[in-house]
């Protein structure tokens, strides 16, 4: 579904991008110009099937989406979470096939950006192709990451730990106020996400609230003691490389 | 979908006050999974008590199948005689070797699972 822009969407990627690399005016507004052509998705909806071979890529406007993977016998992995600012599927710019869906787990509005305006675009500013580079180093950062919660992290170090990332990312995006962020998943999903059963996300996601190191209600995540909830998820953000990291105790930096 | 209350008694018991929406033959499946990844977390801590015990119970408070978990020492078998060393005094004989079950059983009331 084709649907108009609004204003205030398009500098999220602006602000995702400047929150990793630095861009100059002119590549501010380069990326601000791109021709995007709007689409919304309903929750639980694909957004890039498995297998497609796009000739775009889709810019996440508002909304929660997902990478996902299923296997043939119907079980599901999530291998990331997306907010406002990310382009998930910015690889099927080099790679042609998906290897791997794209889906929306709330509803979704992406901008779809045409490759051959994001080839045009970093040819002229390779400042820009640097940013693109950085972002999809990033993602394969934060799946090492994730693969070490997987392998290594109790339940609930793990949920915590995907809390104190969603915090920080959302953070850096401009969405994430006095320690809340949507998190508009449900705890199916989440353990389809950390390889738990949705019993022990419960159980762990229970724990969490009466320690008093969380809220969660109404699709919202609100980390009431930062510091805390960093240690007791092993939190190291080294792995987001982004500028201007915050710190464990002091919150978001100024920009 | 029915909502299924998973209470665990490890060294402290962990009362479910929220439970979680489940199909009914979800509900035994998904309590071998939380078994095994709670064991799993609490390795370390297993042999202070040396039994876990997981009851599951139907919104209303009814108990509708368990899952314990529990070691025993054998009976007079050295710990190092196991690894493979003789016994060098009887002191140190005394200490014992370990097995664990895992066992699983209905509802105290004697009626088969709801949930099957």
């Amino acid at each position: 579904m084709v649907q108009a822009e609004r204003p205030s969407d398009r500098p999220r990627l602006v602000c995702k991008l400047e929150s990793i690399a630095e861009l100059t005016a002119e590549e501010r507004r380069a990326v601000l110009n791109l021709p995007m052509v709007i689409q919304r998705h309903h929750a639980g909806h694909d957004i890039v099937r498995d297998g497609d071979r796009p000739d775009e890529c889709c810019l996440v406007l508002d909304g929660f989406a997902c990478r996902y993977k299923l296997l043939p016998n119907g079980r599901r992995q999530i291998m990331s979470f997306h907010v406002p600012g990310d382009i998930p599927d910015l690889q099927s710019l080099h790679l042609a096939v998906m290897d791997h869906a794209l889906g929306a787990l709330a509803p979704t509005h992406v901008a779809c950006i045409p490759h051959k305006d994001i080839r045009e675009l970093t040819q002229r500013f390779p400042g820009l192709l640097h940013a693109f580079w950085r972002s999809t180093l990033i993602d394969a950062a934060t799946h090492r990451e994730w693969i070490v919660g997987l392998g290594q992290l109790d339940a609930s170090e793990r949920i915590a730990h995907l809390f104190c990332e969603m915090l920080l990312r959302y953070e850096a995006v401009g969405l994430a106020v006095g320690g809340a962020f949507k998190l508009p998943v449900t705890q199916a999903e989440l353990a389809d996400a950390l390889g738990l059963s949705p019993v022990h996300v419960n159980r762990v996601v229970q724990d969490l609230r009466r320690r008093g190191l969380i809220t969660w209600s109404s699709s919202t995540v609100t980390v009431l003691k930062r510091q805390e909830l960093m240690a007791h998820a092993l939190f190291d953000p080294t792995y987001l490389h982004q500028r201007g990291a915050t710190s464990l105790t002091e919150g978001p930096a100024a920009r | 979908m029915p909502r299924y209350f998973f209470h665990i008694q490890d060294s402290h018991s962990q009362i479910d006050r929220e439970g979680t929406e489940l199909g009914s033959l979800e509900a035994q499946e998904e309590a071998v999974r939380l078994a095994g990844q709670m064991l799993r977390d609490g390795a370390p801590n297993f042999w202070k008590d040396g039994k876990w015990r997981l009851d599951v119970a139907s919104p209303t408070g009814v108990p509708l199948f368990t899952l314990v978990v529990a070691a025993f020492e054998a009976p007079n078998v050295a710990l190092h005689e196991q690894q493979g060393s003789p016994a060098t005094s009887p002191a140190q004989g005394s200490r014992r070797g370990r097995r664990g079950v895992l066992t699983a059983g209905g509802s105290q009331r004697g009626k088969a699972p709801a949930c099957t």
